[in-house]
């Protein structure tokens, strides 16, 4: 039996209606309030949706046959559409997730009146808060140059607030090595996990073909969110001014009028080769400005870990 | 202020770049943090409207450091200033016309009245002017006072019409002592009441290299006075000239007619080398082909002619000015020797003296017969004057010798041969008197020689070189001794023995030469010696009167009319006063007058001096430097310091004229040296503004916020 066919993702205008703006959010200081507030706000923008019914998307379902255990039948979809459905791989569904948040000092880089690294913890924190509400082990990678911190994705009482803290904790904000985290899970994650990677990616692209592989080759699955402040995406300043870089202090007179052109040529350059590199590597990408409302950027999330799960139950039958 | 190298003012341009760079300046103190500066380049500084300049002082200093620099490249100088007297403010202005042979080439002349005409017009109200044609000479046309006296309205008409009358002649052009001489006329006509703004020398000329300037090479030229050129020039550059050239000395040694030969001379810019040569008479023979390269001078014989006249003109023709295509010839008359000799020897005797004689002078063997021998038994005293020497050999006969006394008091010469003691009688006979003794020299050696010769004599001149006076050669077996009691004797020669050889006696108007030895083989082998035939030759030349043998003279030369006459004419006494005449080619006469017999030729061709029932043709051509046409190089005004006037020279001179400006440009340039001055200042202002630009940028660093 083939699992429920998803609805058709709402328009993300539908979904901005009553979300919090990010700036009004990150004004609050409780790193897990905001998360549970996102969460919150995602689910209510859920269910004002014309989509219902969205969560039993994340099960897989089959057609009640006798012998099932009726433990699992799936009576609220029973009482939707008065047929008998078994969960199948309940506990399959669970995942083991690892957020691994980008803290080095390009991080700290913000226009909108918060820093990238601010909305990384919050979008981190968001997503700890959903998984471990669904049941998901969570787990956390901090790094710049090298992993500052880490804990093993669990779900036990108090791991959720584990990782609210370590993402609190301030950082020393170094230099930026894509391939540190990657590798810290390819020598202490075992078992196959998701993981979520939430950076700037400033940095060069050439040696993470080797690492996607061999996540890949451990059966881990990836996220990336690219993220980046709208200045950095627009680069849309008029005045020239010596620019300074936030990692390696390095000065460079830039007439922003006369570089824009030729900057976003080269950023787009950049994003796309991520993206080709994340996709011949099965790997999700997903580019997030600070701009936009963390809601929005958990529905994306979720949406697309869906339909990579019908694809992998479409394999798995045949 | 002038400059050197203007060109170098354009680095000056350069000052704009501090202007710029002052608008563009960043300010170190707008930094902002990014990210990450991976995906960007450093930017190029462009201008906006909203750029200002923040420090004046800076950006001065920099535009004025520049600016110097740019100015001492430039090598700066200030030109001597022309002191401008005091006084009215006339300028002197002489114009000088050229007037020689090579004037009348095509419309030169009438392109030098242009000139003449322009400058006539331009005069201004108080300009002094004076205009005169020069060749050898200066002419007045108009002088100074003359141009005062006209009225302003008449003077181009007065200067063109008397300059149409003098026309171009045929004399040659001293255009040096032209333009000294023209400066002494300004300088005699500046009064002390005023002084003129400026003095200028207009030469309007070919401007050949045919003129002479010799006078201006040690002249010290005026510094106010400058020379402003006019050329006139030529379209046809092809000439050619002939200069005639005869050898007397073919005709002399009887080869014939006098040979004629002519030298023609190809101009410098001439394009043709192919010319023909014939003579002007009818009937002679066809032309003769010539070859001259341009630049070069060839000598040619003249066609042949079937008449032998002692005068001629050869034509060139071939080339396109015909001014100088004529050659006259006048050629002297060969007079052979004649000489008279009276002795009682027979005549092929080859133990006498005149068989000697006579083949020394050319009886025999198909030469000139130049004894004359008497008409009767003796000689006359009008045979004697006809002939150029009277030779006595002992035994001459009493009416010998009293034609002979008569021809020497008349100024003729006797040359005695004392060959024995009967001499003396024969001597004294000559003599008039009784002052001779002659007696046999008793030679101890078995000969005598001849020691003293007096070379600086006319007789022994010939033989002065060193290769031909060795007499040592010659014996004298036997010679007279000679006394003479006569205080006026000289001795032009005396044996080894002290005794005369040669003595030479001066008689009324003519000389009796003494020979105490004869030349025949009785008293010595004189005559066996190659030195005897030029020895007798050189007696009988200094016996005649000197020769003229000159003929041919140039335009403007003078010559002596009477001289011409009396030397060419064998004659010594000339001239009453209304006697002596010349007549030109025109065949109009003129008088010379007798105490001042020069004559001043203008045109060439064949003159004719006459004196009564003598007439002697000679000849007068074109000076030869004439026919060297070809403007003068670059270097012509350079080589001879003569100021030229800026920016009025042709073409060809103009060069020289700017090359000795920029050389006295440079001079002035390398004594102010005002370079170094302005190299200094821009030392000053870079290092002050070194200073300026690090103390502000102190401040503003220290201003920079944190």
């Amino acid at each position: 039996m083939s699992s429920a066919p998803g609805p058709t993702p709402a328009p993300e205008s539908q979904f901005r209606k009553g979300f919090i703006d990010p700036q009004a959010l990150m004004s609050i200081r409780n790193l897990e309030l905001r998360a549970r507030i996102v969460v919150q706000g995602f689910w209510h923008g859920l269910h004002r949706s014309p989509f219902h019914g969205f969560s039993v998307e994340f099960t897989e379902y089959r057609a009640y046959a006798p012998g099932d255990d009726p433990r699992y039948i799936d009576w609220r979809l029973y009482a939707r559409s008065d047929r008998y459905y078994i969960k199948k791989f309940e506990e399959e569904t669970n995942l083991r997730c690892i957020l691994s948040v980008d803290q080095s000092h390009s991080m700290g880089f913000g226009t909108i009146g918060f820093t990238k690294a601010e909305y990384a913890r919050t979008l981190a924190a968001t997503l700890a808060y959903f998984l471990f509400q669904q049941g998901d082990a969570i787990g956390l990678i901090t790094f710049d140059d090298a992993v500052r911190d880490f804990l093993p994705p669990r779900h036990r009482r108090g791991q959720l607030r584990h990782v609210i803290l370590r993402l609190e904790a301030p950082s020393e904000g170094k230099a930026t090595d894509l391939r540190v985290p990657m590798r810290w899970m390819l020598d202490h994650v075992r078992k196959r996990s998701l993981f979520v990677l939430i950076s700037d990616f400033f940095a060069p692209l050439e040696e993470l073909a080797k690492v996607f592989r061999s996540l890949a080759a451990c059966g881990h699955q990836v996220v990336i969110f690219h993220l980046l402040d709208p200045e950095e995406s627009n680069f849309d300043s008029h005045d020239p001014v010596l620019f300074q870089d936030l990692e390696s202090r390095a000065e460079l007179f830039i007439d922003p009028p006369v570089a824009r052109a030729a900057y976003l040529e080269r950023l787009e350059t950049h994003r796309r080769k991520l993206r080709d590199l994340c996709q011949s590597h099965a790997i999700t990408y997903q580019p997030v400005t600070t701009s936009q409302p963390l809601e929005v950027v958990l529905f994306d999330f979720l949406r697309l870990q869906l339909s990579r799960r019908k694809r992998h139950v479409r394999r798995t039958r045949q | 202020m002038n400059f050197l190298a203007p060109l170098f003012l354009a680095g000056a341009a350069v000052v704009i770049l501090p202007v710029l760079f002052h608008l563009i300046r960043r300010s170190v103190r707008r930094r902002r943090e990014f990210s990450s500066l991976m995906f960007l380049k450093l930017s190029p500084p462009r201008l906006v409207r909203r750029n200002r300049i923040e420090h004046w002082l800076l950006l001065l200093l920099r535009c004025a450091a520049i600016a110097l620099l740019a100015l001492a490249f430039a090598r700066p100088f200030l030109q001597r200033p022309v002191a401008l007297p005091p006084g009215t403010g006339a300028r002197q202005l002489v114009l000088l016309v050229d007037r020689s042979a090579s004037m009348r080439r095509e419309r030169l002349w009438d392109d030098a009245l242009g000139h003449l005409r322009r400058w006539a017009q331009q005069a201004g109200p108080n300009d002094q002017i004076a205009v005169y044609a020069f060749d050898r000479a200066l002419k007045p046309i108009v002088t100074f006072n003359q141009w005062t006296e006209l009225a302003a309205g008449g003077r181009v008409q007065t200067v063109l019409e008397r300059a149409g009358q003098i026309g171009p002649g045929w004399d040659i052009s001293d255009t040096g002592r032209a333009l000294i001489r023209a400066i002494e006329i300004m300088d005699e006509d500046r009064g002390a009441d005023h002084a003129p703004r400026e003095r200028k020398i207009v030469l309007i000329s070919d401007l050949q290299e045919g003129s002479k300037t010799e006078a201006l090479n040690r002249y010290d030229w005026p510094d106010d006075v400058q020379v402003l050129l006019e050329p006139v020039r030529a379209r046809n550059v092809n000439n050619a000239g002939i200069q005639p050239l005869f050898d007397l000395e073919e005709d002399a040694r009887g080869k014939g007619p006098a040979l004629v030969r002519c030298r023609i001379i190809n101009d410098r810019q001439s394009a043709r080398a192919q010319f023909q040569l014939r003579w002007q008479a009818p009937g002679t023979a066809p032309a003769l082909g010539v070859n001259v390269p341009p630049a070069q001078a060839r000598v040619f014989n003249a066609p042949p002619r079937s008449q032998t006249n002692s005068i001629g003109e050869l034509l060139l023709a071939g080339d396109d000015s015909d001014f100088d295509n004529h050659a006259f010839f006048a050629t002297p008359a060969i007079h052979p020797l004649r000489v008279a000799l009276a002795g009682a020897e027979p005549p092929n005797d080859p133990a006498g003296l005149g068989f000697y004689l006579r083949r020394a002078f050319g009886e025999g063997g198909g030469q000139p017969a130049g004894i004359v021998p008497p008409a009767g038994v003796a000689y006359s005293e009008a045979e004697l004057r006809e002939v150029d020497c009277i030779f006595l050999t002992g035994g001459a006969g009493a009416a010998d010798l009293a034609a002979a006394r008569a021809a020497v008091e008349g100024g003729k010469t006797a040359v005695v041969v004392v060959k024995d003691s009967a001499a003396a009688g024969a001597l004294n006979q000559l003599l008039g008197r009784e002052t001779a003794a002659v007696t046999e020299a008793n030679i101890s050696s078995q000969y005598a020689m001849l020691a003293e010769i007096q070379f600086q004599h006319p007789i022994f001149a010939i033989f002065a070189d060193p290769r031909f006076s060795d007499f040592t050669k010659i014996h004298f077996w036997k010679h007279r001794r000679l006394s003479l009691r006569d205080e006026n004797v000289r001795v032009l020669a005396r044996f080894d023995d002290g005794d005369p050889a040669l003595v030479e006696i001066p008689l009324a108007a003519g000389r009796i030469l003494v020979l105490t030895a004869g030349w025949h083989p009785a008293d010595s082998d004189l005559a066996l010696s190659s030195k005897f035939v030029p020895l007798v030759h050189s007696i009988v030349e200094y016996t005649r009167p000197p020769r003229q043998t000159r003929l041919m003279f140039h335009v403007g030369e003078a010559i002596d009319i009477a001289g011409l006459l009396n030397t060419n004419t064998n004659t010594n006494a000339i001239a009453t006063a209304g006697s002596l005449r010349v007549r030109n080619p025109q065949g109009t006469e003129q008088p010379v007058p007798a105490l001042n017999p020069l004559f001043t030729p203008e045109t060439p061709g064949i003159y004719w001096a006459l004196h009564h029932e003598r007439t002697l043709p000679f000849a007068v051509n074109l000076d030869p430097a004439e026919s060297r046409t070809a403007m003068q190089g670059n270097d012509f005004f350079e080589r001879l310091n003569v100021p030229l006037e800026a920016g009025t020279a042709s073409s060809e001179v103009k060069s020289a004229g700017l090359i000795q400006r920029r050389l006295q440009n440079e001079e002035l340039e390398g004594r102010q040296k005002l370079w170094r001055n302005l190299v200094l200042a821009a030392i000053g202002v870079l290092l002050v503004e070194t200073w300026l630009g690090g103390w502000l940028t102190r401040r503003a660093l220290g201003n920079a916020p944190a």
